[in-house]
């Protein structure tokens, strides 16, 4: 398990937040909210367990988080949820934007697609590291590597255009192209 | 002595002072830190279980649970309640790890026939799962540290 | 129209209408992936 762990954000919502202490479910994922800037996840807005079930009036920080696994959300205990106001605007949805369905746009002009999912690094500092995308006329989705220089706006992503070398068909192999293009960064490439 | 929740069910329960039997092991209240057995349900069901507490057990037997008296059945508190009525319980409980993955499902729980101490579990039908790796029991999971990376 | 098939129209229209509002409130807990916009940021 030396391989980088590698999520679909879109497969959070939905989740369960466990307690560690206590082995009780005490709220369900309902927005992942990452910094459009520096691609650092802030958190989740969460709902109450059951169906139907509504909104919880706290939110879940990212550094109050144990781990994000495929099954749960870890926390160590039901009082590392903040009250809404407490976290203030950071992981608000009020202050964020919709990713999915956002059109990817290099640099130099040309339409990469369109965003359909975020892939998220779970170890460490989770943070945003790609965009699932897909062109109105392949069947096929691509992965490209989050960098920096990204521009999200809620309509456009704008990508630098040398990034389009690093753009692969798996996520198996994104792994290391998110490593060869933040190596590629370091050198100043 | 090593016992196991499996193999324990449906065991006679004899009363010392009159050799009777006063019931049979229905099921178990194991604490929140997964690791002890508080209390055996020796009968009836929900709220109006009989619970007798491990601290009223002689001796947990290969064959009987001998107790003092049939007076020392008691009726659960709320969170035995949820035990009893299967909320909580160790068998058949998801198993999550502390990084939030899902590992099966407890099928049996070894404890100390002595002390009520739980040694550990089997979570599936192959893996032993020691009593040092148990966080917490809750009615959604057994919570266990993850696997250390080698 | 009967007063029997009254009772069915008004009936089969309430059962319409709590399905309704349960897909209604079963989209809305759908949550979504988001990310802060620099449109935001006030420095």
């Amino acid at each position: 398990m030396a391989v980088k762990a590698l999520m679909r954000a879109g497969d959070v919502p939905g989740l369960p937040v466990v307690c560690i202490d206590s082995g009780e479910d005490v709220a369900e994922i309902r927005d992942v909210i990452y910094d459009g800037a520096e691609h650092k996840l802030h958190g989740f807005t969460l709902n109450k367990r059951g169906l139907l079930a509504g909104r919880l009036k706290q939110v879940l920080l990212i550094e109050n988080c144990t781990a994000i696994g495929a099954d749960a959300v870890m926390i160590n205990t039901v009082a590392n949820l903040t009250a809404q106001e407490e976290a203030g605007d950071v992981v608000s949805p009020k202050n964020a934007v919709h990713v999915i369905g956002n059109r990817v746009m290099s640099a130099n002009g040309s339409d990469l697609g369109e965003i359909i999912g975020v892939v998220i690094e779970t170890d460490g500092e989770p943070s945003a590291v790609g965009y699932e995308v897909k062109k109105a006329d392949s069947k096929e989705t691509r992965f490209i590597p989050i960098t920096e220089q990204m521009t999200i706006s809620g309509e456009n992503l704008l990508v630098p255009a040398e990034l389009e070398p690093f753009i692969t068909n798996d996520l198996a192999g994104f792994g290391a192209s998110v490593a060869t293009y933040r190596s590629g960064q370091l050198r100043g490439e | 002595m090593s016992q196991s929740f499996r193999a324990a069910d449906g065991r006679k329960v004899i009363a010392k002072t009159t050799a009777e039997e006063i019931g049979k092991v229905k099921s178990f209240v194991v604490d929140t830190t997964a690791s002890h057995v508080t209390a055996i349900q020796i009968g009836g069901r929900g709220g109006k279980a009989e619970l007798v507490d491990w601290a009223n057990v002689n001796a947990f037997g290969d064959d009987a649970v001998i107790v003092e008296g049939a007076d020392v059945a008691r009726a659960p508190d709320e969170r035995e309640k949820e035990a009893v009525k299967g909320d909580i319980r160790a068998r058949g409980t998801r198993v999550l790890t502390t990084a939030g993955y899902d590992v099966g499902k407890v099928h049996d729980v070894m404890f100390d026939g002595g002390t009520g101490e739980i040694v550990g579990m089997m979570v599936g039908k192959k893996t032993l799962v020691p009593a040092d790796r148990m966080r917490s029991l809750g009615s959604y999971a057994l919570i266990i540290d993850a696997p250390t990376e080698a | 129209m009967t007063t029997t098939q009254l009772i069915i129209l008004i009936a089969i229209a309430v059962v319409l209408i709590i399905v309704a509002a349960l897909a209604f409130r079963i989209r809305r807990r759908k949550g979504s992936v988001m990310a802060t916009s620099s449109r935001f940021r006030r420095n």
